[in-house]
């Protein structure tokens, strides 16, 4: 029966023209970076040359060559040379680089950036002190007692992960440099935010359209009497997380399939994921597991995914109490609102200012930060775990009650 | 044998059903009530849609909500307002509710364009619904009730939106069908029960008020059932003093058909044998408007 309820969601136009629709939005979207993706795809052929890591050798390699880079330069310059190459690219006026081929000019630019970036980034690990951002963050945030106490605890926790981070060398992982491209940023946070508001609305819609389909069809009376009944709403729970699935798998899968086309990650896969140079902020991203960069993009559309599924269900649940479209979209959207509202009235001094940020809805706010120590307000290892965890604990219970009171409930 | 046991169904304060006892064995019972007294209400009942609020519907002496699947299996149900997908054409709407009613899609396949040509529908079998005329879909909804060639077969107003012509091969699908099983008619319209049901059930009041073969509930007016012509200008007062239960001109008179229960009667007047009709005009007398139009 699954299959048939299936069926109902993919021959809908509407739910397809929307899949196809939010596709382009976001292809529409990473159009607006393709610009700069030449410089940014500059590093797979650094990473090619010199390896995955900014060791010590592989940096005096770079420096090798950045050198014959300033002879190069120099050969390009007529009276006074530089004396480093930093000195020449900085050297804005300088006549020369409109004499040179530009990507070779940029190739220099590139190698230099990840060159000066990669020396520092053993000594930033070093002074790097992650206790010490505890009393920002209580302040920032005005907390106090449990909750204070909680930050300060988790915060030794992090700085614990920095130093094994630092000993691993994940730090040392080439990665797109962050202050220059935000690429970090842009796939985690621009298109993921907009991407998971956009399944969630495809999941609404047709979680609330298979599962009141029989009651706005008038078919009601036909269908849940007979054989199969009023289990049919069982498949039709299934048929919703599965359709869900599958359209949050396919539109995440079309757009991160368009955008590593665009921007070459080739060469970056199985870099360490908490590296120095995706650092876009003062503290860098850290995440709490060594995680290389496939890895972080697996749990992340697993985690989409998850989510998701936990919409679907709560639009099931909506959908066999309201039994009209309509009504479920106005009744998920004050949901949405009232779990994005509640954690603000909780107040700073008690740790269920914590509790309430294992929600769905919160943790779809923050794509960028997930499995990661940098989001303040949720920097418990297993956030996401338990958040998906505990929702669809707590969800699967209130369908199979709402499936019991289901079958003893009039329809008329 | 189908049986309801001292069944009331209230809905907040109203009460919609109270007390009724019915047995139901193999053939096709009429059951006869103007709108609003209640018959889908026991329709309802009697496919689970809804509870009883007090009694018991049972099945071979087994509650069938105890029963639940293997009551259902055995049911077949045509609702008042046969819902269907507009985008569905009957052979594909009738494979979905076939799966849903426990038919492997060989079986619904070998089923379903056999019921089909019985409701004289199979030149369109694959054509969308949603361009289908009132009685056409009501043939979809026939045929969907008899997918699972049901023991117990509930229909509620089937013959709405038939034309005389659909109306008749209906009732002779219904007479072959009854043999072997048990059929539900609900209706208001008398001439769909008249010449096909075995018993006719009457509720009256929340109550069942007859639950009788047609030819006892005729005796119901034996002997009490007149026709007579009288001036136009007189009608109003016949009508006063009477139960009329149908009247029609002619030769510049009104003929009135009436029903008298006690005291004289007038040397003009014309005994007459009583139908089905009838009785039911003379029972629902408040139901009904002189002309015996249901109101």
């Amino acid at each position: 029966m699954i299959k048939y309820e299936m069926k109902k969601v993919f021959q809908s136009p509407l739910l397809l023209g929307l899949l196809l629709f939010f596709t382009s939005i976001n292809v529409l979207l990473m159009a607006d970076h393709i610009p700069s993706r030449g410089s940014v795809n500059v590093l797979s052929d650094i990473v090619g040359t010199y390896g995955e890591k900014a060791t010590e050798e592989t940096l005096h390699s770079m420096e090798s060559d950045l050198q014959e880079g300033l002879v190069w330069s120099n050969s390009h310059v007529e009276g006074e040379r530089y004396q480093s190459l930093n000195e020449a690219l900085n050297d804005s006026d300088a006549p020369w680089k409109e004499s040179i081929p530009q990507k070779r000019y940029e190739q220099l630019q590139i190698l230099h950036l990840y060159s000066q970036t990669g020396s520092q980034a053993d000594a930033f690990y070093r002074e790097l002190d992650f206790t010490t951002f505890s009393s920002s963050v209580i302040q920032q945030h005005g907390l106090s007692g449990g909750a204070a106490d909680t930050v300060r605890s988790q915060f030794k926790k992090i700085e614990g992960r920095k130093q094994e981070v630092a000993a691993n060398d994940e730090h040392l992982a080439f990665f797109f440099h962050g202050l220059t491209f935000k690429m970090h940023t842009f796939l985690f946070k621009e298109i993921g935010l907009i991407l998971l508001f956009e399944v969630m609305a495809l999941v609404v819609l047709l979680s609330a359209y298979v599962s009141t389909y029989e009651f706005e069809q008038r078919t009601d009376l036909v269908v849940f009497s007979t054989k199969r009944g009023r289990k049919l709403m069982r498949d039709k729970l299934a048929a919703s997380l599965c359709s869900a699935g599958i359209f949050a798998g396919g539109l995440t899968g079309l757009t991160l399939l368009v955008y590593f086309i665009l921007f070459d990650y080739s060469q970056l896969w199985h870099s360490s994921f908490s590296n120095y140079f995706m650092r876009e902020t003062p503290v860098p991203y850290i995440s709490w597991w060594n995680l290389s960069f496939i890895e972080y993009v697996g749990l992340f559309v697993a985690l989409v995914i998850a989510v998701q599924l936990i919409f679907s269900a709560i639009s099931w649940l909506l959908s066999i109490w309201l039994k009209n479209s309509y009504l479920v979209y106005l009744a998920f959207a004050v949901v949405l609102g009232l779990f994005l509202w509640i954690p603000g009235l909780v107040p700073g001094h008690s740790p269920l200012i914590f509790a309430a940020q294992f929600s769905p809805f919160i943790l779809m706010l923050n794509p960028h930060a997930w499995f990661t120590v940098n989001n303040p307000m949720t920097m418990f290892s297993y956030y996401e775990l338990m958040t998906i965890l505990s929702w669809g604990i707590g969800l699967g219970g209130l369908s199979l009650f709402r499936l019991h009171r289901f079958k003893y409930q009039a329809i008329s | 044998m189908l049986e309801v046991h001292r069944v009331t169904k209230n809905f907040r304060q109203f009460t919609a059903l109270e007390g009724i006892d019915l047995q139901f064995d193999r053939g096709i019972y009429g059951l006869l009530a103007p709108n609003g007294a209640g018959k889908t209400t026991l329709i309802k009942m009697l496919v689970t849609l809804i509870f009883p609020t007090k009694g018991e519907i049972t099945y071979n002496g087994e509650n069938i909500i105890d029963l639940d699947e293997k009551y259902r299996d055995i049911l077949g149900y045509l609702p008042q307002e046969f819902g269907y997908y507009k985008n569905y054409s009957p052979e594909k709407y009738l494979i979905y509710l076939a799966s849903l009613k426990g038919l492997t899609k060989s079986e619904a396949k070998e089923k379903i364009p056999e019921l089909l040509a019985l409701v004289g529908l199979k030149d369109v079998a694959n054509k969308k619904m949603k361009k289908f005329s009132g009685g056409m879909i009501q043939r979809v909804g026939i045929c969907q009730a008899l997918l699972n060639d049901p023991q117990v077969l509930i229909l509620d107003e089937p013959t709405a939106g038939l034309d005389p012509k659909e109306r008749a091969r209906f009732r002779k699908i219904l007479s072959n069908l009854a043999r072997e099983r048990t059929i539900i008619l609900s209706t208001h319209i008398v001439s769909d029960v008249e010449s096909i049901a075995n018993e006719i059930v009457m509720i009256k009041n929340k109550q069942v008020l007859y639950k009788k073969r047609q030819e006892d509930l005729c005796l119901l007016l034996e002997g009490k059932l007149f026709e007579t012509k009288i001036p136009f200008e007189e009608v109003e007062q016949f009508r006063a003093d009477y139960s009329v239960l149908a009247e029609k001109q002619e030769e510049g008179k009104m003929m009135m058909r009436f029903a008298v229960e006690k005291g004289d009667r007038d040397q003009g007047w014309t005994t007459v044998s009583p139908t089905l009709e009838d009785v039911f005009l003379y029972i629902f007398e408040e139901e009904t408007d002189l002309t015996g139009g249901i109101v």
